[in-house]
C-alpha cells in the first residue's frame, strides 16, 4: 500500500514514535533469539517489552491513519452517489470516528483508575499495569486531536461542495 | 424488543453503516456499544469498549501481525516482489497468459514471506499490472489474475488470519501453519489452471514472447534470498527453533540485511517500509478493536445460539449444518471484512464443529479458505478494492466480470477439504 | 430470573459443568425462578477482566483466576504460594473448603462489590520434563520452562531455571522441539494439552497451586427476593467448595493415571527434600505476605489460619 506522508507534523511524530516501537518489538525479539542460541539465557522481560511496545506502536499509530483517513472502508457506494454526497458521508465518518474514540477514551478512565488504585503489574518486570494506560491516554489525546482535524478540513470540504460544486479530490488508499 | 429481535437489528444496521461507506471499524464498535447499551447499560458498554482497546493493543500474540507485515514490506521495499515476477515470467514465457500466471505464482510465493492477503495483492499490482497492461492484456483479466493470486498470503504461512483463528480457537499457530500449507499450494495450482484457460479466450492475452532455456535456468536463480527468508523464517517455526512471534522479527530483521547486503534496499526505503507497516497494522488493529466490541455484544443476543438451536430442531445431519455454515460464511465474506468475520463466528460455530468430530485445525483452514473466497466476492472484496484504488481507471464491472471464473478455485478446494481432510491434516501429523 | 455467568474457561471445562450442575439445581429448588445462562470461553471478556465484568454488571456472576491481575488481589494470591498448603494436606477438597470457609474474614475485602459463593484452589501445579531427570533438584539448572504466573516465574528462577511465557496450547510442541524443556501444569491439564508423548518425567508433589473464585455482583443478590438469596446461600459455601474440589482432584487422578499409562517417570520428592525446598522458596512467600501486609490485610494471620 502506498503512504502518503501527513502533512501536519503532529502524526507525523507520532508515526516516527510508532515506527520506532515496531522496531523495539523486532529488536528485542531478535535479541531474545540470539542470546538463547549464544548462551541459553533469555532476555528478562522480552515479554514485557513486546507488549509494551505495541500499545505504543497502535496508540501513536492511530493517529497518522486518522490523519490521512487511512481506515478501511468499503468504499462500494463511490460510484453511485455525487461527489458532494460523498464528501457528506467522509464528514460523517470523521464526526462517527471522533464519537468513538470520545467514548473509548471516556471509558478507559474506570479501568485506568483501577489499575491504578489496585496496584497491578506487568508478569515478566512487574511494570505498574497504570503506566501503560498513561500512555495509551497521551496517544489517546493525539488521536482524538487529529480527528478533530480532520473534521474541520471534511466540514470546509463540506461548504466549499454546497456553494461551489464538486469537491477537491482527497487521497485514498 | 427481544435480544433476537436486538440482534438482527444490529445486524441490519452494521450493514448499513458500511454501505454508507463509514470506516468497517467504526461501524463495528458503534454498533456494539450501542447494542450494548440498550442490551444491558452504558456501564457494560463502556467496561466492554474501554478494556477493548487496551487489551487489544498490549496483546503480546497480536505482536506477531505487525512483525509479519513489516516482513512483507520489506520484501516489497527491496523488490524482492518484483524479482519473484520477474523470474516467474521468464520462466512461464512460452505460455499464453504467461504473464498473469506468473503474477499468480509470484504471488503465492510472496505469500510465503508476507502474512496478508491485501499486502501481496498492493505489492503485486504495482510491479504486475503495469507490465500486463504494457502486453496487452485485458484489464479486467489482468487485475483480477492478481486479486486471485493475492488471495493465497493468508492461506500460504504465514497468515494474520490464522494467527487471531490460533487465538480464538487456542490452538498451537505453528500446527495451524502447516496445516494451511498444502491447501494452500493446491489453490495455488487451481488459479493458475485457471488463468491458464482463461487465457485462451480472444482479447484478453496477447501472443506469447518466447524465451530461450538459458534464460530460464537464470530466472530460477534469482530469487534465492527470498527462498532463504522462507526458509528460516517458516522452516523455522515448523523445526521448532522459532515460536511464530520471533520468526517473524528474525524475517523482518533478515529481510532487512539481505536489503541491505544485496544493496536493493535503501535507508528511505527502509524508513517507508516501518511507516507502512504502522499505518496497515494498526488499521487492521482498530478492526479486531471494532469487531471485539460487536461480537461481545452479538454473543450476549444468542443470535447465533438461537439460529443454531432452530436448524438442530429441524433435525439436520451433521453434513447439512456443515454447509450451511459453510453457506453463512460465503454470504458474510460477500459483505464483511475477514478480521471481523473470524472473531464474530468462530467462537458461536467452532464447538458445534467440533461436536460433529471435525478437527479444529482443519475447521481454521477451512475457514481461511473462506475468508479468501471473501476477499475476492464482489461487491465487497478488499483485494478487489485494493487493486482497484491503485488502477483507478479499471471499471468496477470489468473487475468483477474478471473475477468470477476464479471463484471456483476456492470452492473446489472446499469440496476437496471434505473429501480429503487429510488434505490439511496430514503435514502436521507429520511434523508435530 | 435469568443469571449471566461468564468464565474465560473452554465449554466443556470442569468450571463450567460445575456450574451447570449447581444451576440446574437452584433452578428445581426455586421451582424454575432462578437460571443460569452460561457465556464460556471468554465470550463476555477476557481472564484478566472477569471480575470487572460483575463489578459493573455486564454478568451476574463470573469465575476469577486471581493471577491473571498480579497484584490485584494480594492476600488471595498467598494460598498460591510455593509449597503453602494446609497440614491436612493439599487435595483440592481439603484447600478448597479451607479458603472459601476463611473468605468472609480474610478475602471479602479485596473482592468488593461482589458476593463469593465459593473459592477453589487446584491441585498443586507439577514440573513436568522432557528428559531431565529430577530426582536430583540441581537438574532444573539452566533449563528452561514454560510458566504462567508471576509466582512460577520465581520459583522457576529459584531453582535454577529459566523461565518461558508460552500459550498453553503451543506447550507441547514447544516441548517436543525443544523450545523449553519443560513445563508446569497440573495432571489434569496434561491430558488435554497431550503432553504424556513430550514428557519423559514428572515432579510430585506439586509446587504451587492457583486460586480461583465463583463470584456473584452484590447489587443482583440483593435485588433477589429472601427466598432466592436463601436458596443461594445453602447451596454455596464451603461444602460445595469441597465438592468442587472434588471434582478437580477426580480430573486430577485421572490425569495422573493418564501420564502414568504413557509411561511417565513420576518422581516424589523425598521429604528433607521438600524442606530445603521450602526453605528457598522462603523470600518469595515473605515478599508476597508483606505485598499483602503493605495492602492492608492481616495476611500472617491469614496464612497462618490457611496452613494450620
Ligand atoms: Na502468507
Ligand atoms: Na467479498
Amino acid at each position: 500500500m502506498s503512504v502518503d506522508r501527513p502533512r501536519q507534523s503532529l502524526p507525523k511524530i507520532m508515526l516516527w514514535v510508532a515506527s520506532a516501537a515496531l522496531v523495539v518489538m523486532m529488536s528485542v525479539t531478535v535479541l531474545d533469539v540470539i542470546l538463547r542460541f549464544a548462551f541459553r539465557i533469555p532476555v528478562r522481560g522480552a515479554y514485557d517489552v513486546v507488549s509494551f511496545s505495541l500499545l505504543i506502536m497502535v496508540f501513536f499509530g492511530l493517529a497518522p491513519v486518522i490523519a490521512r483517513a487511512g481506515e478501511i472502508t468499503i468504499d462500494l457506494i463511490d460510484y453511485m452517489v455525487s461527489p458532494r454526497v460523498l464528501v457528506l458521508l467522509e464528514t460523517l465518518a470523521t464526526c462517527a470516528a471522533f464519537a468513538v474514540f470520545v467514548f473509548l477514551g471516556w471509558s478507559m478512565i474506570s479501568p485506568a483508575q483501577d489499575a491504578y488504585k489496585w496496584g497491578g503489574h506487568s508478569l515478566e518486570l512487574g511494570m505498574p499495569v497504570w503506566w501503560l494506560w498513561a500512555v495509551a491516554f497521551v496517544g489517546l489525546s493525539g488521536i482524538l486531536w487529529v480527528c478533530l482535524r480532520r473534521l474541520i478540513a471534511d466540514i470546509g470540504r463540506l461548504r466549499t461542495a454546497a456553494t461551489r460544486g464538486p469537491a477537491p479530490e482527497r487521497s485514498r488508499t | 424488543m427481544t435480544p433476537f429481535a436486538l440482534g438482527l437489528g444490529a445486524i441490519g444496521a452494521l450493514f448499513t453503516a458500511l454501505f454508507l461507506r463509514q470506516p468497517v471499524w467504526v461501524a463495528l464498535a458503534a454498533v456494539g456499544i450501542l447494542g450494548n447499551t440498550i442490551l444491558n447499560n452504558l456501564a457494560v458498554a463502556q467496561l466492554i469498549s474501554g478494556t477493548a482497546i487496551f487489551d487489544t493493543a498490549s496483546s503480546y500474540n497480536l505482536s506477531v501481525i505487525p512483525l509479519f507485515i513489516l516482513m512483507g514490506e520489506i520484501a516489497s521495499g527491496s523488490r524482492m516482489s518484483a524479482e519473484l515476477f520477474g523470474a516467474a515470467r521468464v520462466l512461464l514465457s512460452g505460455v499464453r497468459g504467461g504473464l498473469a500466471i506468473a503474477s499468480i505464482a509470484a504471488s503465492g510465493a510472496f505469500g510465503a514471506i508476507c502474512g496478508s492477503s491485501v499486502a501481496t495483492a498492493a505489492s503485486m499490482t504495482r510491479i504486475a499490472m503495469p507490465e500486463m497492461s504494457r502486453a496487452g492484456y485485458g484489464r479486467g483479466y489482468a487485475a483480477s489474475s492478481i486479486a486471485a493470486g493475492g488471495s493465497l498470503g493468508i492461506l500460504i504461512p504465514p497468515s494474520i488470519i490464522l494467527v487471531i483463528y490460533g487465538g480464538v480457537a487456542e490452538l498451537s499457530v505453528a500446527r495451524l501453519f502447516a496445516a494451511s500449507m498444502l491447501p494452500g499450494l493446491v489453490l495455488l495450482v487451481l488459479y493458475m489452471a485457471i488463468a491458464f484457460w482463461r487465457a485462451r479466450r480472444s482479447g484478453d492475452a496477447p501472443d506469447p514472447v518466447r524465451t530461450t532455456l538459458s534464460d530460464k535456468l537464470r530466472a530460477l536463480r534469482e530469487p534465492w534470498q527470498f527462498i532463504l527468508l522462507f526458509v528460516v523464517t517458516i522452516g523455522g517455526i515448523y523445526a521448532g527453533i522459532f515460536s511464530p512471534n520471533e520468526a517473524a522479527s528474525v524475517g523482518a530483521f533478515g529481510a532487512i540485511l539481505l536489503g541491505f547486503l544485496k544493496r536493493t534496499l535503501t535507508v528511505p526505503a527502509l524508513l517507508q517500509a516501518l511507516q507502512t507497516a504502522v499505518l496497515v497494522s494498526c488499521a487492521l488493529f482498530m478492526i479486531i478493536v471494532g469487531a471485539t466490541i460487536f461480537s461481545n455484544f452479538i454473543v450476549q443476543t444468542r443470535l447465533p445460539d438461537t439460529l443454531l438451536a432452530l436448524s438442530q430442531q429441524a433435525e439436520l445431519s451433521a453434513f447439512t449444518i456443515m454447509a450451511l455454515i459453510v453457506a453463512i460464511y460465503i454470504v458474510m465474506g460477500c459483505f464483511l471484512e475477514g478480521i471481523g468475520m473470524i472473531l464474530i463466528t468462530v467462537p458461536v460455530f467452532l464447538p458445534i464443529v467440533t461436536g460433529f468430530g471435525f478437527d479444529p485445525v482443519w475447521f481454521g483452514v477451512l475457514v481461511v479458505v473462506l475468508v479468501e473466497l471473501g476477499l475476492i466476492t464482489p461487491p465487497v472484496g478488499m483485494n478487489l478494492f485494493i487493486i482497484r484504488a491503485q488502477v483507478p481507471d479499471l471499471s468496477m464491472q470489468a473487475l468483477y466480470a474478471g473475477i468470477a471464473p476464479f471463484l471456483i478455485a476456492p470452492l473446489v478446494l472446499i469440496a476437496l477439504l471434505f473429501a480429503a481432510p487429510s488434505l490439511a491434516l496430514w503435514l502436521p501429523s507429520v511434523l508435530y | 430470573e435469568t443469571l449471566k455467568v461468564s468464565t474465560f474457561l473452554p465449554p466443556n471445562h470442569v468450571w463450567n459443568r460445575a456450574i451447570e450442575a449447581w444451576g440446574t439445581e437452584i433452578a428445581d429448588l426455586s421451582g424454575g425462578e432462578l437460571d443460569l445462562e452460561i457465556f464460556p470461553a471468554g465470550q463476555l471478556g477476557p481472564p484478566p477482566r472477569q471480575y470487572d465484568l460483575v463489578r459493573t454488571g455486564a454478568a451476574d456472576l463470573a469465575v476469577i483466576l486471581h493471577s491473571a491481575t498480579p497484584g490485584r488481589f494480594p492476600m488471595t494470591e498467598l494460598a498460591g504460594l510455593p509449597l503453602t498448603v494446609p497440614s491436612a494436606g493439599n487435595d483440592s477438597a481439603i484447600t478448597s473448603r479451607r479458603l472459601t470457609e476463611l473468605a468472609p474474614d480474610y478475602l471479602a475485602g479485596e473482592h468488593p462489590d461482589t458476593k463469593i459463593l465459593w473459592m477453589a484452589v487446584t491441585p498443586p501445579l507439577k514440573i513436568h520434563l522432557t528428559d531431565a531427570d529430577p530426582s536430583d533438584l540441581s537438574a532444573f539448572e539452566g533449563k528452561r520452562i514454560r510458566y504462567a504466573g508471576s509466582t512460577w516465574q520465581k520459583i522457576i528462577e529459584t531453582l535454577g531455571g529459566s523461565p518461558v511465557p508460552v500459550p498453553p496450547a503451543e506447550a507441547a510442541d514447544a516441548m517436543s522441539k525443544g523450545v523449553v524443556d519443560g513445563a508446569c501444569f497440573p495432571f489434569e491439564a496434561t491430558k488435554a494439552f497431550d503432553l504424556a508423548p513430550v514428557t519423559s518425567y514428572s515432579l510430585e508433589p506439586g509446587l504451587a497451586a492457583a486460586p480461583f473464585a465463583l463470584v456473584m455482583s452484590q447489587a443482583t443478590y440483593d435485588a433477589l427476593s429472601p427466598e432466592l438469596q436463601a436458596i443461594i446461600d445453602d447451596t454455596t459455601g464451603p461444602d460445595r467448595a469441597e465438592w468442587f474440589g472434588k471434582m478437580l482432584d477426580e480430573g486430577e487422578a485421572g490425569g495422573r493415571a493418564y501420564m502414568a499409562e504413557a509411561g511417565v517417570n513420576i518422581i516424589t520428592l523425598g521429604a528433607d527434600q521438600i524442606d530445603d525446598l521450602k526453605a528457598e522458596f522462603a523470600g518469595i512467600v515473605d515478599e508476597a505476605v508483606a505485598a499483602a501486609a503493605d495492602s492492608g490485610g492481616d495476611a500472617e494471620a491469614f496464612l497462618s489460619a490457611y496452613t494450620d
